[in-house]
């Protein structure tokens, strides 16, 4: 038994839905096949082959009202207990049935009453499945439980076979009636509904009760999609099974249809088994549920295409009827049950029901009229029902292949489920929204003043800001103010501007002399030069040395003074000049004193220093500022000036930060900001240089760094990758979570005993060796799924990340359905793979297990292998501690390379 | 968009900009565009709760003036009177809400909501920074509050086993891990701070630091014990193995005020704070660590002034 559960991937805790899932569809389908062969064989004895259009279209109206019914009573009761119902409902017809006498009324009334119980039961059933199982589990285990309908036909058909041996065909019906019974016991026993998985929040229905059927297919329009598919689906079905029991009526004595269709039925079930379990998982394993549902219309349209060629002859009907056969309880049933797991609970409770009984009936019913008045027309020969059947299957086929999309939406909208949209930006402003932030200029809260003076600058409406806000007593807001004019072409504010040189506040001076200078009125600025504060002192200096018309400023007295002995005028002095070579149109006279800055280890102990000579810098354009911006990425404060800098200095700058990236030579704590900095250059090469890197360098910071530097360039400039190269990256990275996993299960053995002495050492080692191992598998998880995002930009693949992180087994399901369908191309089966064994749910060591085949070298089973593989590995750290780890143990195994790695 | 819309977007910026300003920070433009729609403006009566005690901590609850009143069945309750950002732990933490917040008077309150949160946390270094640096500073006036013993946790015993002497990169690195503040940290952003940090042995009655000369510096106590002791108003506590000297405040380089020394032989880790934000600029856990383990500090210093208060706390 656990052998099986294993071939079929049933896991630990799903075994006892699975089974009574798999028990109840068996019965169910048995019996209903019992009652089948009964009804066909007696049908066809009594009546005309023609009567059959009329029995459809008659169960088709009936459907409508016995499936709406379904529906409410599974609201009202539950998904079980309407199963139930109807289970002990087609006992008692069928039993009823038996004890009639067998006339055309009678054989019509099983006709539509076994008509009627197929069309209920089946999607109560699926209901029922449906809302235990994930999408995840789904597609693992809807497979094995469909194969319960087609061992079901073959235990029913068989059975039925071997009663008419010693029975005459009414018999069945006795048959069908106790087998039912038996279904309904399983029924009740079986769960109530919810999810009784641990883990799996429950999906019901309950809070949208009230609300219609059809109004479901509007809220969700994935489902008029599916209720198409249904449609097309029974339609061409029905047309193959009419062109196959005419061919058969026409062809076949009456006194041999009973066994024939007992035979018949056999094999084509037995085909569907075979079907089932060899290739229906398989298939929609490989290709995904969207592209597997186009299976059945494709080879039904091949086998409509032969039989109209052939003209009806007997074996490409049979042909056509077996792929229906083999195909409907196996990959048709799989896919259509699979494409509703997506839809929110809700609307696809209403829904389904309206789907799987009313509109496939009513597609039915349809289909029958028309075929009815084929043959009143009399012209439904088998050439005209295969041309039909193709239409049908073309148009079930066009349907099939575009439900790639919208399954995909349905998942990435189930992911996203409770974030809000932060796409909107809306910078515009209309007249009340500037009148309402003018109102709130007079807020007495400074810091609400300046904000709604950011909120107009950010807007470009500076211009709103009245210049009298230069009166404001607080001056927080008359820094503000100054900086957004500084920036500002307008002059309104300049006399006002005038008046602060004189403010009490130091801060409000320098803020009143940047602005002015910056638009021209240098002529303000040099008598400056006698403020009590330095930093305006600073600021004079410059403008003061600026005056003479020639001569390198370094050997202006002041300035030298300035940039190598600050001690004497104080620090702000130095800041002073810097900022006011900042504030300079580019002045190439200034670009020596900009250097002997940028030759002063003190630049880099301000953030305010080294914003400021970045803006110097880049406004000079001078090449030779590169190398000392570049050596300043090292430094946390001021780094976004910097890489603003480096971003203006172009071409020269991009190429020496490019080739510094591919030098190792160069410090760790520089090389780890280089792929942001060049990421901000905006460009395609950018975006080359740091795939290459992603793709070659060595150091894991520095390449998670590339990751993330890409990803803004793809996301922010649309920047385009390769896809395949992409993906190989997130292959090493999954192989590598992967790998890790295998090392934390394996260090999880038993090790070999420590010395009582070296016993602390070896658990604390320990410790840090499985957190470390823990941060490592959520880093190259967190790689991989970036990746992912640059690879496929549009799609939301933080939730994805986040939803195979959590405990929410739904939502790991539905992230890993997600991603499957996303990656089904064919030459994405490697990636899909891998994404299936880190997103599935499994157990740690079963997933080593699976994943073996995708691991590098010898997999680490013990303690041991797991502390040497350690050792060995190319991380720094990893190896330190692992190594000292292994020193705490009497094991020569483990000391030696211990040893070497301490000595090495 | 609707102009009622319009202006409540523009609303939420004001206030959004406008209160992290308050704290120096100012935001790039496109991380104001991607946080105001996620902010949500909630103007309580007085009487009305804004959250209660287990309900799930979806939100962070900023507030430039009112007064809100945090209760706790069994606990004290305390006032917040004026700015604040409230329910960060609650968040960090992932627990559910620990008391109820009810409104004393009608207050004005912006939610961001919780993942809006991280994600500035995560994407704007400067905000993340800036949420150190305002709970280390916070978390030094409620030590002041509680003079003379500041409200310190009392020293832990000596560990059982003395750590190698020298300290090896192992053993550096465990020592961080046992750390309060820096517990929920991954192994790998601790690493690199342990290579950096420099091993300091004392004998008893040795100076640490002296006065002003701990700024900019965090000292953690790997064996032994030390005692810090600052002026105006006068604390004085001990420290053992596992405790930061001068506690939290060190995290915001606050320490200038305090003089440290060995009360018995010690050996401490140092490393500067530069290098913590360094670490934590590459290491988003790292600041979360740092983050929760401060709100823990805070919350139990507010427990502890709450308790020893004759009247209720209020806290501005």
């Amino acid at each position: 038994m656990l052998g099986l559960a294993r071939i079929l991937d049933v896991r630990a805790g799903e075994r006892r839905v699975v089974i009574q899932s798999f028990a109840l569809l068996l019965l169910m389908i048995a019996a209903h096949t019992v009652l089948e062969t009964a009804r066909d064989a007696l049908f066809l004895a009594k009546l005309a082959p023609r009567t059959l259009n009329v029995v459809y279209v008659l169960v088709a109206g009936l459907t409508l009202v016995v499936g709406s019914a379904s529906a409410w009573l599974g609201l009202r009761i539950g998904a079980r207990g309407a199963l139930v119902a109807t289970l002990l409902v087609a006992a008692t017809g069928s039993a009823l049935l038996f004890a009639m006498t067998a006339t055309g009324a009678s054989v019509l009334s099983l006709y539509v009453f076994s008509g009627l119980v197929g069309a209920v039961l089946v999607p109560q059933f699926w209901s029922l499945v449906g809302a235990l199982f994930t999408a995840a589990q789904g597609r693992r285990l809807f497979g094995p439980v469909a194969a319960a309908g087609v061992i079901g036909g073959v235990v029913g058909s068989g059975g039925a076979a071997l009663v008419l041996f010693a029975f005459p065909v009414k018999a069945l019906l006795v048959v069908a009636s106790f087998v039912f019974v038996i279904a309904a016991g399983i029924a009740a026993l079986a769960p109530a509904g919810e999810s009784t998985f641990p883990g799996i929040a429950p999906a019901t229905p309950s809070p949208t009760r009230t609300k219609s059927r059809l109004g479901a297919l509007r809220e969700e329009p994935f489902l008029a999609r599916i209720a198409i598919l249904v449609a097309l689906s029974t339609a061409a079905v029905l047309t193959v099974d009419y062109l196959f029991k005419s061919t058969v009526a026409r062809l076949v004595p009456v006194q041999d249809l009973g066994m024939f269709f007992a035979r018949y039925y056999t094999a084509l079930n037995v085909v569907s088994l075979v079907v089932q379990l060899f290739v229906g998982g398989a298939v929609v394993r490989r290709l995904g549920v969207a592209s597997a549902a186009a299976v059945t219309p494709l080879l039904l349209l091949l086998g409509g295409i032969g039989s109209f060629i052939i003209g009806g002859a007997m074996i490409a009907v049979l042909i056509t009827k077996a792929i229906d056969g083999g195909l409907r309880h196996s990959i048709h049933r799989i896919t259509t049950e699979l494409v509703y797991l997506p839809v929110p609970a809700s609307p696809r409770a209403r829904a389904k029901p309206l789907i799987d009984g009313a509109i496939s009936r009513a597609a039915q019913a349809l289909t029958a009229i028309f075929l009815l008045a084929l043959a009143e027309a009399q012209v439904a020969s088998p050439r005209v029902l295969a041309a039909i059947v193709v239409v049908l299957t073309l148009a079930w086929l066009a349907t099939a292949a575009t439900l790639r999309a919208p399954y995909l939406a349905l998942f990435r909208r189930a992911l996203s489920a409770g974030a809000l949209d932060s796409s909107s930006t809306d910078t515009e402003l209309d007249l009340t929204s500037a009148e309402a932030l003018l109102e709130n200029l007079a807020s007495r809260d400074p810091n609400q003043v300046v904000a709604v003076m950011n909120v107009l600058a950010r807007r470009k409406r500076d211009r709103l800001i009245p210049a009298l806000v230069l009166y404001h007593e607080d001056e927080r807001v008359l820094i503000g103010a100054l900086d957004i004019f500084t920036a500002s072409p307008r002059a309104d504010w300049i006399p006002l501007g005038e008046r602060l040189l004189a403010h009490a506040s130091a801060p409000v001076r320098i803020a009143a002399i940047r602005a002015l200078a910056t638009h021209g009125r240098i002529d303000l600025v040099a008598p400056l030069a006698d403020d009590p504060s330095s930093l305006a002192q600073g600021y004079a200096a410059l403008h003061v040395a600026l005056q003479r018309p020639e001569g390198d400023l370094l050997a202006e007295q002041r300035i030298a003074d300035l940039v190598a002995q600050p001690e004497a005028i104080g620090v702000d002095g130095r800041r002073g000049l810097l900022t006011a070579i900042a504030d300079l149109p580019p002045t190439p006279r200034a670009a020596s004193v900009l250097l002997a800055f940028a030759q002063d280890a003190r630049l880099r102990h301000s953030a305010e220093d080294v914003a400021l000579f970045a803006r110097a810098a880049a406004k000079l354009k001078d090449g030779r500022f590169i190398e000392p911006l570049t050596a300043l990425l090292e430094v946390r404060a001021g780094r976004a000036a910097v890489r603003a800098a480096l971003v203006e200095l172009g071409q020269p700058a991009f190429d020496a930060l490019a080739s510094a990236l591919k030098d190792d030579g160069r410090p760790r704590a520089l090389r780890v900001h280089l792929p942001r900095t060049l990421s901000r250059f905006a460009t395609q090469a950018a975006g080359d240089r740091l795939l290459e890197c992603i793709e070659t360098e060595k150091d894991g910071l520095v390449r998670y760094k590339a990751v993330r530097g890409l990803g803004r360039l793809v996301a922010d400039h649309g920047a385009r990758v390769d896809r395949k190269r992409i993906e190989r990256v997130i292959e090493k990275n999954l192989i590598e979570h992967l790998r890790l996993l295998a090392v934390l299960v394996a260090l999880e053995s038993e090790p070999p005993p420590a010395d009582e002495e070296r016993a602390h050492g070896a658990a604390v080692s320990a410790r840090l060796l499985r957190g470390l191992l823990a941060d490592k598998l959520r880093q190259a998880l967190e790689r991989a799924f970036r990746l992912l995002k640059i690879a496929h930009p549009s799609e939301d693949m933080h939730r994805a990340n986040a939803a195979v992180l959590s405990n929410d087994k739904r939502a790991r399901g539905d992230a890993g359905e997600f991603l499957e369908t996303l990656l089904s191309g064919g030459d994405q089966q490697r990636v899909r793979e891998l994404v299936r064994l880190v997103s599935d749910d499994l157990e740690p060591r079963e997933r080593i297990v699976r994943a073996r085949a995708h691991l590098p070298g010898r997999v680490p089973v013990s303690h041991r292998d797991a502390v040497l593989a350690m050792i060995a590995d190319s991380d720094a750290t990893l190896s330190r501690i692992a190594a000292h780890h292994a020193a705490s143990f009497a094991d020569p195994a483990l000391s030696a390379p211990a040893e070497a790695r301490v000595h090495g | 968009m609707a102009d009622d819309e319009r202006l409540r977007r523009l609303s939420r910026e004001i206030f959004f900009t406008g209160f992290f300003r308050a704290s120096s920070i100012d935001f790039d433009s496109w991380m104001v565009d991607r946080i105001t729609p996620r902010l949500r403006e909630v103007d309580v009566r007085a009487g009305d709760a804004l959250y209660r005690e287990g309900d799930p901590p979806d939100s962070l609850v900023l507030m430039t003036a009112g007064r809100l009143r945090a209760t706790r069945v069994g606990a004290p309750s305390w006032t917040f009177d004026g700015r604040w950002v409230l329910g960060t732990l609650d968040l960090l933490a992932a627990r559910p809400r620990r008391q109820t917040l009810t409104a004393l008077v009608d207050t004005h309150t912006v939610h961001l909501d919780a993942e809006a949160w991280i994600d500035l946390l995560e994407d704007s270094f400067d905000a993340a920074r800036g949420a150190v640096m305002g709970n280390a500073r916070a978390l030094m006036t409620f030590h002041d509050r509680l003079a003379p013993t500041g409200g310190f946790l009392p020293p832990r015993s000596s560990s059982e086993r003395p750590p190698t002497s020298p300290l090896t990169f192992v053993d550096r690195l465990a020592s961080l891990t046992e750390l309060d503040f820096l517990r929920g940290s991954g192994v790998q952003a601790l690493a690199d701070l342990a290579d950096s940090s420099e091993e300091i042995a004392l004998d008893e009655g040795q100076l640490v630091f002296a006065r002003g000369a701990a700024g900019g510096r965090v000292f953690l106590v790997v064996e032994g014990l030390v005692e810090a002791s600052r002026e105006g108003p006068r604390v004085s506590a001990r420290f053992g193995p596992g405790q930061v000297v001068a506690g939290a405040a060190a995290f915001g380089a606050w320490g200038a005020p305090w003089e440290a020394r060995a009360v018995t032989r010690a050996r401490l880790l140092s490393f500067t704070v530069e290098r913590l934000l360094d670490e934590m600029e590459d290491h988003f856990d790292l600041l979360r660590s740092l983050l929760t383990g401060l709100s823990f500090e805070r919350e139990r210093l507010f427990e502890l002034l709450a308790a020893t208060s004759e009247e209720e706390l209020v806290l501005t």
